[in-house]
């Protein structure tokens, strides 16, 4: 039993990211308020530098990956430094997609990214994100981002994560 | 491997299809059920003459099922009225039963545009029974996160992903319930261990996989059941891409198996690769396989073969790792691996099993390079003709170690290396919005549907008499 190789995909995706994230990273760089969409609060040692839940973060404290399995984030709870950017790559067989938790589906993300420059409005669609795929975004404000997969969870639960900037 | 990248294209592209809405409902058949269609059914709720106290009606409480689910409290009943609902319910309650008063009649409809009939997330208890769900770009049942589910008396027909699908979720029983037309499984019980789950008196035909569970086992039983007409029948698999690899310790007991060449299903590239294999252990370990019958496919009637994984995230579980429990081995670090990993099927049981033209083989086990006698799988007391390797129950006898010298283990090696080149020239997937099926059977109501007490799922499935079931004999 073999399952299709994804990998030299890469590029493409490297390329459509840049696509898509590049007028993130404009609008967050110009907005450095935090978000606040779930009301959650700030981890206690904000500050640090980089520290994960997993050991295959690369420590140069600008770029850290979140696998994306079918159906979980893993790490679902990781914590960085503004300014780092996260990779999250889809390595499962199914698509997902990754909706901050004040957004109900794929429509509802395309309208925030559309109208909201804030740095709450992040995230990618499922036609965006299928097996193979990556999405990276720049976190440059600090706060806590809670998010999910609406086609296998809700905020909270079932497939969901959270990205806590220091 | 060409092949799988432009299968890949292909499905992506029909899910993008689908997200602009492309319902063509004139390109497929309707199921013979008269079933009025509309929004909120105007159909006549049942005779109650006052409410009963826990019993949610719809239409005639509440328009929608969705309205009823979100007044429910634990221990309610919601009875839906035949009609056709075109709604995607969402359930978050515990312990509610929602129940359909006629199996064939009462229609959950996607309209090829809605993502699940039923979706259970994080709530445990919840029973569904007696209602069809379809057209579903998803699945037509899916519990997520759920310490207890049941699904009885469920048909979920030509739906996009699976049909009754149970994933991260323990204490289930699946039940009286049949599953056409889905690209993937028709019914799927993955990420779990212990699942402590029954499958039973299901059918499964014209899927990818008739069943599919991916690292899933532990107190997972299926018995009774039919599994025909599949690209391949029960697939139990392991793949670092979800979580709780392994997949171990399922128990196939007393099930029909039988035709699973179907070349014109909805596939994914895994079905493809599987296809004409009746009860197929890809990558799974401690199963064990008795006392099912099993005729009729191209490839081998039981096999257990490798699963080969690129792109891998994390390294195989060492085997005395196996008995760790799915929420520890959640908190586990990964350690992703430099090349793809080799999943071998292992210490898997095959007795009294009887099986009768599997073109291949009967019986067999195979791996791309890891020595068979070193894997622990044994056969024992099977009616066959044929096996790869040949002679393997001299070979592979269970309750003995086993030996590089019992034989010649090379003779008729399965060469399941070659199912690769297989796939490449194997019908290709057909899209699920029209792949023809069978015309859907009328099928077995749930017993007293409109009077029977609500009894939310128990965390408990049945205990299973497993040594009484003996081999069912053959249906048409
Ligand atoms: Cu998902």
């Amino acid at each position: 039993m073999v399952r299709m190789n994804r990998k030299s995909r890469n590029s493409t995706f490297i390329i459509a990211a840049a696509f898509v994230l590049l007028p993130f990273a404009l609008m967050t760089a110009c907005a450095p308020d935090s978000p606040d969409a779930t009301g959650g609060s700030k981890p206690d040692d904000a500050g640090s530098a980089i520290t994960t839940t997993i050991a295959t973060v690369p420590p140069n404290g600008e770029s850290v990956t979140v696998q994306v399995l079918d159906n979980s984030y893993r790490p679902i709870d990781i914590e960085i430094a503004a300014g780092t950017e996260v990779v999250f790559d889809n390595r499962g067989r199914n698509e997902h997609n990754i909706l901050p938790d004040s957004v109900k589906d794929d429509a509802g993300l395309a309208e925030m990214l559309a109208t909201d420059s804030s740095p709450a409005a992040w995230g990618v669609v499922s036609t965006e994100f299928a097996p193979g795929e990556v999405f990276r975004h720049v976190f440059t404000a600090p706060g806590v981002y809670p998010y999910y997969c609406s086609i296998h969870g809700v905020p909270g639960v079932g497939m969901y994560g959270v990205i806590r900037v220091d | 491997m060409r092949l799988f990248r432009a299968l890949l294209g292909v499905s992506v592209l029909s899910v993008s299809l689908l997200a602009c809405g492309s319902g063509d409902d004139d390109a497929v058949d309707a199921p013979s059920t008269e079933a009025p269609t509309s929004e909120a059914p105007s159909t006549e709720a049942p005779s109650t003459e006052a409410p009963v106290a826990g019993v949610l009606n719809v239409p005639a409480d509440y328009a929608t099922i969705q309205e009823a689910v979100d007044a429910a409290a634990e221990g309610d009943l919601i009875l839906i009225a035949p009609g056709t609902y075109k709604e995607a319910v969402q359930v978050t309650t515990d312990n509610i039963v929602i129940r359909g008063l006629d199996r064939n009649t009462v229609i959950m409809d996607g309209n090829f545009e809605l993502d699940n009939g039923f979706r259970v997330v994080g709530a445990s208890g919840v029973a569904i029974e007696n209602m069809t769900a379809m057209n579903y770009t998803k699945n037509g049942f899916f519990w997520t996160g759920s310490n207890s589910y049941r699904g009885s008396y469920l048909t979920a027909w030509r739906n996009g992903d699976y049909g009754i699908y149970a994933f991260d979720s323990v204490g289930g029983l699946l039940e009286y319930s049949y599953a056409a037309g889905s690209p993937d499984a028709g019914f799927y019980i993955g990420q779990c261990f212990p699942c402590d789950a029954v499958i039973r008196n299901v059918i499964a035909e014209h899927n990818g996989l008739g069943y599919s569970g991916t690292n899933s086992g532990g107190n997972l039983v299926i018995v009774n059941s039919v599994f025909r007409n599949n690209r391949a029948g029960i697939v139990p698999n392991s793949g670092s891409y979800e979580l709780c690899y392994p997949q171990r310790k399922t128990t196939i007991v007393g099930n029909l198996v039988y035709s699973n060449n179907q070349p014109d299903t909805p596939a994914i590239d895994v079905a493809i690769l599987a296809m004409g294999n009746g009860i197929l252990s890809a990558g799974g370990v401690q199963n064990v396989i008795e006392r099912n019958r099993v005729w009729d496919h191209d490839k081998t009637g039981i096999g257990l073969v490798p699963f080969l994984e690129e792109d891998a995230n994390d390294a195989i579980p060492a085997k005395d790792a196996w008995e760790t429990d799915c929420a520890t081995q959640k908190q586990l670090m990964p350690v992703i691996p430099d090349g793809p990993l080799l999943w071998d099927s292992q210490d898997t049981e095959v007795r009294g099993n009887v099986l009768e033209n599997n073109r291949r083989a009967d019986i067999a086990v195979g791996s791309a390079g890891s020595n068979l006698w070193e894997l622990g799988n044994c056969f024992e007391g099977n009616t066959f003709t044929t096996s790869a390797p040949l002679d393997l129950e001299t070979l592979a006898p269970c309750g003995s170690p086993l030996t590089e010298s019992a034989g010649d283990w090379l003779a008729g090696d399965l060469a399941v290396i070659t199912w690769l080149v297989d796939a490449e020239t194997a019908p290709p997937s057909v899209d699920w919005k029209t792949a023809t099926l069978p015309d859907l059977p009328p099928l077995e109501n749930m017993p007293d549907a409109a009077t029977a007490p609500a009894v939310p799922a128990s965390a408990t499935p049945p205990t299973i008499d497993l040594a009484a079931i003996v081999v069912p004999d053959k249906i048409d």
